[in-house]
């Protein structure tokens, strides 16, 4: 089922109008998003953590010859100890569980950028020539997302899945299936309205094609909204992606996910707290740092929602 | 992240750690939560079918069995069938011929069960239109195949002629199965397709065929040789002397249903599936249903009409839906249910449940295999099959992954089964292993292909499986991709060979050999393997025709020999049943196919007060 | 009005009949059958199982009798629960969605929207970030970790709740906490931007200009205007907890309409999936088209065309 981001931030986008003041707006931006000081501290909070996931792992199987897929069945699980090294503890196969943590933080990330990309790409063209045509074709097309939105997330992806073999590459589509709706939506709106500007109109005039007036002076000009619910987005994607690996539907094992590690603990709760509680606070922390770090973003390029 | 929340994150860990479980002998509460005279348990799901005849699947049966009486029944503590609707029997020296005395016991109606019930049911079983799942168990009984085939019946000639001039006939020159009928003149001929099958009655129904005038029709019950003799007598013939007729034969599907309650819900709802709501209901069984809430729970109470109805010891069993593992247990745990329910218990916690009283552990008629695709590289070598056979360690998975008391299996039977000796085979060996694979042309795991392990989604299975892939890596230096599929494609990806290793468990349906060795014949159904050798299935059959358990066995022995050699199957363990009861539930007797009647149990009253400290007499009573 | 929201029926309409008509068909590209079980099932029973349901005959026919039978408001029979329809499963199962769906929603409209007038009002104050710290939390938390949460520490430890089903009000606790915190979660976030984005607007200024006292500035002025972005969300929201949640009531054991998200689909349960996705869809669309109504009587701005 679509969570609730999907349909929230249509009323905080920025407006045409500010987007069309100039270049200086990325710089203001910038500046506006420096001063915000919980949005720096969970920007390089989140630097870290993929910092973390980026090295960690190897670091782990330089100095203690840890993998995410090695298994100790004879050690099995046990909770956190300092020697031998394991500050998560370790799982029900005796695997070294901040290794996996890290490993699955890695790949819920990966999952999280490139389905809120999919999104992101397909929604823009989608909205943007939707709305450049305007007319039948914009009745039609939004028609099309209706349907789509009016459609049980679930129904579709478990019909995605049993029809496909599972893959990771099916995950990025099943996830950006839905998420491109609303950018579709957003983008498609700022386009109705650029679209009347007089620049268009001049473009027009000298008779540039359609598909560039779209991608060179439409699409560039809605990038603001569109960079604002990507970052919203990944936090989505990676709360999705746990949930469909909690029903069996995302990645596959051996390798971990923050949803699958999140599943295992969840079932495990009651005799192995640990599982549960590292990579609890582990994807909490993330999706927390992400948040807050997308709030900033949008407050910084759209300055009629700063706070204060 | 501010302090608070780091601090309640540590408050939480600390409270997870300190207080994830009681620190007394039982596990949740030990005072039950209604009054004496009830009993609640779990049934897992919601049933599909609680009509005996149609009862498929563990939930189904649970409900079934306990609701309708059939003419044996299973003793608690001997396992032997023992009367239960019949009083006696009869059976006939070659052990084919069975005449069962129905005793004399009423319907929840105060209606007298006779044997034309019995004979409408079994009838009603082996109907094709009845679609029940399960009746093919039934296709012992004689001449019951055509019939449940829908073969065509061809009779009407004289007794004297040249049948098989006439077959030759009827074939037309194709490959049509046609049967002699056993006792009188007239053909049995199998047509799956119906329009083929249409067009032949018009063909010869009437029609003049060698000096014959034929008579042509689609099969009917009458062949079948299960029949009432007279309102107290049921006779039954098969086609083989079957064994384990008696246990086979306690299976819910041979029940007899209440021809009356079926023409009721019929007549007032359209629809005669409905017999089994609590309104039009009718058992024959110690309890019978009395309220349902669809998917929360269902309400059983005493049937007074029952023939041993002064033994059944509780008046009211409820029970409940509550289908995900860690929610039972949770459930359990706070009393909402004396009972797990039939099925197993979240793997992970095993270890931990160990330390409880509330903890059970049964031997359990089942075996939990990995299947290879024998029609598919590299599969088609039985060396391929040998080496990633050898390389799992099964002592390792039973013991670190599976640890509820499972035996790792080198044969495909359960040691003890009628007497049958389980092989001796060596089943962990990573040097032969890899010698095997480098034989077969992977020395070191070097090209061999990227195969798939296929398993349903479930917990169990996912951590079996990650263990045997990661004993495969470390072994025989292959990766082997693991794919979870759900419940429906993974039947369907076994049904149509779309898999290269995958797992299959098969849970006997009556305590005999064949039940898992019927599994590898060529012809089964159920065979996924794929495998053939006709050697194995003349052994099997012949084995299956004989009378005496001993011969039998060792003719089973070495038709699993056979099988072993070739390696179509890697037998990991053979099931246990664990399960959590409270202490108070008595009555609870182990049992091997997880079977316990809900007429024996019963709840001890003294724990209402105090946690006892003497035992109490527990032992069933049937009859007198 | 009127006009307008008959032309949005009839493109619900026809929005719906799209739907009906993919699914229909894209549920049975699907591999697996309703009928397989892990032992072989004999032909003549899976034909006759197959007759049972109609699936025997053409595809286009069988849309066609479907397709009728909707108009006819029969949803058809169960394949899993043969002695069921469809219409009686939903009827025995929606309701209770419904229950829990209604007091998730009390849960995350009182917590929500007081969290996010005291945002609003305290704004960057400590009032203010620890509410926003925690609707970050509560965002940030799925439902499967906090619902073994609260079942661990309310139902198992303190015993005060059961650790799930149905029956009592307090069954009914636990689900709907786990259940509406994230949505509690948006609405806070919501409620705050909208109203700091009113607080701001001229009529407010005239409003404190007239003298007004705060506390009615805040509640009679601001919050008529601040709380329009929430009603948007609990459009499609309200649609989502009305039809259940998979996790939640799995999680819970409640016997409601969640579930069959999952599991009719995995059973290839043809008509009960087609039936939830039309209850879904059809909720969907309608709950939209009353935002719409809604968002036109609270906001005078908006016309209808």
């Amino acid at each position: 089922m679509a969570t609730p981001a999907q349909n929230i931030d249509l009323n905080k986008t920025p407006s045409g109008s500010t987007l069309l003041e100039g270049t200086s707006l990325w710089k203001d931006a910038w500046q506006r998003l420096r001063k915000n000081k919980a949005a720096v501290v969970c920007g390089f909070i989140v630097l870290f953590l993929i910092i973390a996931c980026a090295i960690g792992p190897q670091l782990l199987d330089w100095i203690f010859g840890y993998t995410f897929e090695a298994q100790d069945l004879e050690y099995g699980a046990k909770g956190p100890t300092l020697a031998p090294f394991h500050p998560f503890g370790t799982d029900f196969f005796g695997r070294d569980l901040l290794t996996r943590v890290l490993v699955g933080g890695r790949i819920s990330l990966k999952v999280g950028l490139i389905a809120a990309s999919v999104a992101a790409i397909v929604g823009t063209i989608y909205g943007a020539v939707s709305g450049f045509f305007g007319g039948k074709i914009d009745d039609g097309m939004m028609r099309f997302v209706d349907v789509l939105y009016a459609l049980p997330y679930m129904f579709l992806v478990i019909i995605l899945v049993t029809i496909f073999e599972k893959s990771e590459s099916l995950l990025f589509v099943a996830l950006g299936l839905v998420g491109w709706l609303t950018t579709a939506r957003i983008v498609r709106g700022q386009v109705l309205s650029l679209k009347e500007q007089d620049f268009i109109q001049a473009a027009r005039s000298i008779g540039a094609r359609s598909h560039s007036i779209i991608f060179r002076h439409l699409i560039p000009n809605t990038l603001g909204p569109v960079i604002v619910y990507f970052t919203l987005t990944v936090p989505t994607m990676i709360l999705q992606e746990a949930f469909l690996s909690f029903l069996g539907l995302g990645i596959q094992p051996p390798n971990p996910s923050l949803g699958t590690l999140m599943n295992d603990g969840a079932n495990q709760m009651l005799v192995y707290w640990w599982t549960i509680v590292f990579p609890g606070i582990f994807m909490s922390l993330l999706l927390f740092s992400l948040n807050f770090l997308g709030d900033g973003v949008r407050d910084a390029l759209d300055p009629k929602m700063r706070k204060g | 992240m501010n302090k608070n929340s780091v601090v309640s994150l540590v408050l939480l860990s600390s409270f997870l750690g300190a207080c994830s479980f009681d620190s007394t002998d039982y596990f949740g509460t030990t005072v039950p939560k209604h009054k004496a005279n009830e009993v609640w348990l779990n049934n897992r799901s919601e049933p599909q079918w609680i009509d005996p005849n149609k009862a498929n699947g563990v939930p189904d049966g649970h409900i079934a069995r306990n609701i309708f009486a059939r003419l044996t029944q299973i003793h608690p503590i001997t396992s032997q069938p023992v009367p239960d609707l019949a009083e006696k029997w009869e059976i006939s020296e070659d052990g084919t011929k069975y005449t069962f005395y129905i005793r004399e016991s009423k319907w929840s109606d105060g209606q007298t069960i006779t044997a034309h019930d019995f004979e409408r049911s079994w009838k009603r079983l082996l109907n094709p239109a009845t679609a029940s799942v399960y009746a093919s168990l039934g296709l012992v009984v004689k001449d019951s195949s055509p019939f449940f085939n829908r073969a065509v019946h061809v009779k009407g000639f004289a007794e004297n002629i040249d049948v098989d001039a006439l077959i030759e006939v009827l074939k037309e020159g194709q490959e049509i199965r046609i049967d002699k009928a056993s006792d009188h003149a007239g053909l049995y001929v199998y047509i799956e397709d119906n329009d083929q099958r249409r067009s032949f009655i018009e063909t010869y129904n009437g029609a003049l065929v060698n000096g014959q005038e034929l008579e042509a029709a689609i099969t009917d019950s009458s062949v079948v040789k299960a029949y009432a003799l007279d309102d107290k007598r049921f006779y039954v013939e098969l086609e083989d002397p079957v064994l384990y007729f008696l246990s086979l034969i306690e299976f819910s599907i041979f029940a007899p249903v209440p021809e009356q309650a079926l023409v009721r819900a019929k007549n007032e709802t359209g629809n005669e599936d409905n017999w089994t709501r609590p309104e039009y209901i009718i058992c024959s069984a110690a309890h019978c249903l009395s309220e349902e809430k669809f998917r929360q729970y269902k309400i059983f109470i005493k049937n007074p009409y029952y023939w041993d109805a002064k033994n059944t010891r509780s008046d009211i069993i409820k029970i409940q839906m509550v289908e995900k593992e860690t929610t039972s247990v949770n459930f359990y745990r706070s009393g909402e249910y004396e009972w797990i329910g039939p099925g197993e218990l979240p793997t992970e916690y095993t270890d931990t449940l160990k330390q409880y009283k509330d903890y059970h552990n049964d031997p359990y008629l089942g075996i939990y295999t990995y299947i290879y695709n024998v029609e598919k590289e590299p599969f088609t070598d039985p060396n391929v099959r040998k080496a990633l056979s050898l390389a799992v360690d099964r002592d390792k998975i039973t013991t670190h992954v599976v640890t509820a008391g499972q035996q790792p299996a080198s044969d495909v039977v359960p040691d003890g089964l009628t007497g049958y000796k389980s092989g001796e085979r060596k089943m962990y060996d990573p040097e032969e292993a890899r010698r095997l694979l480098s034989e077969a042309g992977y020395p070191n795991g070097q090209g061999f292909p990227k195969v798939e392990f296929k398993y349903n989604t479930q917990d169990t299975h996912r951590l079996i499986a990650e263990a045997v892939q990661q004993m495969w890596k470390t072994n025989l230096n292959i990766d082997v991709e693991l794919t979870n599929v759900e419940w429906r494609v993974y039947l369907d990806d076994q049904i149509n060979g779309n898999f290269d290793i995958t797992r299959q468990g098969w849970i006997g349906d009556f305590p005999d050999p064949y039940t898992f060795l019927d599994l590898y014949m060529s012809y089964s159904g159920n065979n996924h393997t794929r495998w053939v050798n006709h050697k194995y299935d003349s052994l099997v059959q012949e084995a299956n025709r004989t009378a005496d358990y001993d011969v039998r066995n060792k003719i089973f022995s070495e038709a699993v020999d056979i099988l072993m050699a070739d390696a179509p199957v890697l037998p990991i363990y053979i099931y246990t049943r664990s399960y959590l009861k409270k202490p108070f539930l008595k009555g609870f007797y182990k049992d091997y196919q997880d079977h316990h009647s809900w007429k024996y149990m019963w709840i001890d009253d003294r724990w209402y007060n105090e946690i006892p400290t003497k035992e109490i007499d527990d032992t069933p009573k049937i009859g007198s | 009005m009127l006009k307008f929201i008959l032309g949005r029926s009839f493109g619900m309409v026809i929005t719906l009949f799209v739907i009906i008509f993919v699914s229909f068909f894209v549920i049975r590209f699907a591999k697996g059958s309703p009928f397989s079980q892990e032992r072989e099932v004999p032909p003549e029973v899976l034909q006759d199982l197959q007759a049972r349901y109609g699936f025997d005959k053409p595809m286009s026919t069988q849309f066609y009798n479907y397709m009728k039978n909707i108009v006819r408001g029969d949803l058809g029979l169960s394949t899993k629960y043969p002695q069921r329809t469809v219409n009686e499963i939903i009827a025995i199962s929606l309701p209770k969605t419904m229950v829990l769906g209604f007091f998730a929603l009390l849960w995350a409209v009182i917590v929500g929207v007081t969290a996010g007038v005291i945002g609003a009002v305290k704004q960057n104050t400590k009032w203010d970030y620890s509410a926003m710290s925690l609707a970050m939390v509560g965002i940030s938390l799925p439902s499967f970790v906090l619902g073994p949460i609260l079942i661990l520490f309310f139902a198992l430890y303190l015993l005060w709740f059961p650790a799930g089903g149905w029956g009592s009000a307090k069954h009914l606790v636990l689900p709907a906490i786990t259940l509406g915190t994230i949505y509690a979660a948006y609405i806070a976030r919501l409620t705050r931007g909208g109203m700091l984005e009113v607080i701001r607007a001229n009529f407010i200024r005239t409003a404190r200009a007239k003298g007004l006292k705060e506390k009615a500035v805040i509640w009679k002025h601001a919050f008529k205007g601040g709380i329009l972005p929430v009603v948007t969300f609990l459009g499609p929201a309200v649609a989502h907890l009305m039809v259940g949640s998979v996790v939640v009531e799995k999680i819970f054991n409640t016997p409601g309409l969640g579930p069959y998200f999952v599991d009719a689909a995995f059973n290839r349960d043809y008509f009960l999936i087609m039936g939830i996705v039309i209850v879904y869809s059809a909720f969907l669309l309608v709950l939209n088209l009353l935002v719409d109504v809604i968002y036109g009587i609270i906001d005078p701005r908006i016309r209808y065309e």
